[in-house]
C-alpha cells in the first residue's frame, strides 16, 4: 500500500507516470509497505500465466531475493527510479522515506535495490546518475544505502506511519520500530541474478 | 485486462480518474475481459483482513453472487458508472463496446450490471440524458431487457473489428453470449488480432 498522501500523475511519454506527494511526508515515514492486496507471484505461477503478462510484469513489478515478483495493487507499481531516491528498501516489504518528500515532489526509489533481472539504462538526471541500473548495484552502493536507511529509520518511530496498518507483515516493522528487531542490511535482500531470481522478462 | 488502446486520466477531486480511449474503439470490440492476474477474494479472506482495508475493498472492488470481492489489477478497476455506458458487462467474463468509443472518449459501464448489494445504492450525476439519478440493486430487473438489447447491439459486430482481447476468453464464453442474446455465432472471426 503506498502512502495516502500521494497521487498519480502523466510525467511524460517517455516515461509515463509517477507517484507524487500531495503533502509533505517526512523522511523516516514509511512511505510503501506490502500490503494484503498486493500480487506477489511465485516463479511458478508466472510461468502458468499467458506470454502476454511478462511486459506488465518486467515494467511494474520488483523480485524479492527469493525471486517471487511483486505487483504492487494499486499506484505503488508506478514508483519511478532515480540515483538519487526519495525513498530507499528498508527490506524487500517496505520503502523508506530517506528524505523529507514535499508536497508536489515524486516520490523515487532506487531501482539497484529490487534485483532487476535486466540493466536498466538510466537518464535520471540526478546528479551521480549511475547511468546503468543493475542487480548488483549492492556492491558499490550497499554500504551508502544502509547509512541512509539507518539515518531514516531513526526518525521513524517520531513521524507518522499511515502505511503501518494496512502492511501484511506489521510486526516485522514494529519489531524493528519498538527495538526488538534490527533494521536489516540491504544486503540481506539484495541478490544479484546470478544467484538465481528466475528467467529475466522477455 | 482492459483494451491496450486505454489510458487513465484524471477527471476531477469529485469523480477522480477515468479511463479514455488513447484510439478509435469501435463498437462490438471487447473492451474488457476477466484474467489470471484479476484477484478473487474470497468472504473468508475479506474477513481476514483489518477493518481498514474495507475502504478500499468497496471502492476497487465489485462483488459476485457467490460473495466474493473482485480486484481488477488494471485500468479496468477505475472505469467509471454511466447510466449511458458504452461498454456493457455481460454474464461470460468480458464487456462488449456497445457504440462507437472515439479517442479520447471515456470507457464507461453501468454499475447496476456489476452485482450491486441493496446496501451500495448510490447518487448518480453521470449527466446522461437517460440518467437514472439512483442507481439501485432493483435497477438489474427493471432493466434487463434494455441491457439484453445493448448488449446485442455490441455482439452483432464482434466479428467484424479488431479484438485484442479475444485470447483471453475461456473457451465457449463467446458462443454462449452470442446464443443468449440471438446473435448468430461464425467461426473464425474476420479479423482476430
Amino acid at each position: 500500500m503506498i502512502h495516502p498522501d500521494t497521487e498519480l500523475r502523466f510525467v511524460s511519454p517517455e516515461i509515463g507516470h509517477g507517484v507524487f506527494a500531495t503533502r509533505r511526508i517526512p523522511k523516516g515515514t514509511i512511505t510503501w509497505g506490502l500490503c494484503h492486496l498486493d500480487h506477489v507471484l511465485s516463479p511458478a505461477r508466472r510461468l502458468e500465466l499467458p506470454p502476454c503478462y511478462a511486459g506488465v510484469i518486467s515494467a511494474f513489478a520488483y523480485l524479492t531475493a527469493q525471486g517471487d515478483a511483486v505487483l504492487c495493487w494499486d499506484i505503488g507499481r508506478y514508483v519511478n527510479h532515480s540515483c538519487s531516491p526519495s525513498s530507499l528498501s528498508l527490506n524487500d516489504e517496505l520503502d523508506i522515506a530517506v528524505r523529507d518528500i514535499l508536497p508536489g515532489e515524486q516520490l523515487t526509489d532506487d531501482y539497484g535495490m529490487l534485483n532487476l533481472p535486466h540493466v536498466l539504462q538510466c537518464r535520471c538526471g540526478a546528479p551521480g546518475c549511475r547511468r546503468e541500473v543493475r542487480a548488483d548495484d549492492h556492491l558499490r552502493m550497499g554500504a551508502e544505502w544502509e547509512v541512509q536507511v539507518r539515518e531514516a529509520f531513526a526518525l521513524a518511530s517520531r513521524v507518522p506511519q499511515p502505511v503501518l496498518p494496512y502492511l501484511k507483515n506489521a510486526s516485522q516493522l514494529l519489531d524493528m520500530l519498538e527495538g526488538r528487531a534490527d533494521v536489516p542490511s540491504p544486503l540481506a535482500y539484495c541478490v544479484p541474478p546470478a544467484a538465481g531470481v528466475g528467467p529475466a522478462p522477455a | 485486462m482492459i483494451h491496450p488502446d486505454t489510458v487513465l486520466q484524471f477527471i476531477s477531486p469529485e469523480i477522480g480518474y477515468g479511463v479514455f480511449a488513447t484510439r478509435p474503439i469501435p463498437q462490438g470490440t471487447i473492451t474488457w475481459a476477466h484474467d489470471p492476474l484479476d484477484q478473487i477474494l474470497t468472504p473468508d479472506q475479506v474477513r481476514g483482513m483489518p477493518e481498514i482495508y474495507e475502504e478500499p475493498l468497496a471502492r476497487y472492488t465489485y462483488r459476485t453472487p457467490e460473495g466474493d470481492h473482485i480486484l481488477l489489477w488494471d485500468l479496468a478497476r477505475f472505469m467509471n458508472h454511466s447510466c449511458s455506458p458504452n461498454c456493457m458487462a455481460t454474464h461470460y467474463g468480458f464487456e462488449v463496446a456497445v457504440r462507437d468509443i472515439p479517442q479520447g472518449g471515456e470507457l464507461t459501464v453501468d454499475y447496476a450490471t456489476l452485482y450491486m448489494t441493496p446496501e451500495e445504492s448510490f447518487d448518480c450525476y453521470c449527466r446522461a440524458a437517460e440518467c437514472r439519478w439512483k442507481i439501485s440493486a432493483d435497477d438489474a430487473e427493471k432493466l434487463a431487457d434494455e441491457w439484453a438489447g445493448r448488449i446485442q447491439t455490441g455482439l452483432l459486430r464482434i466479428g467484424e473489428v479488431d479484438q485484442p482481447l479475444l485470447h483471453l476468453l475461456r473457451d465457449g464464453c463467446l458462443q454462449r453470449a452470442c446464443g443468449d442474446h440471438g446473435v448468430p455465432y461464425q467461426l473464425p472471426l474476420r479479423r482476430l488480432f
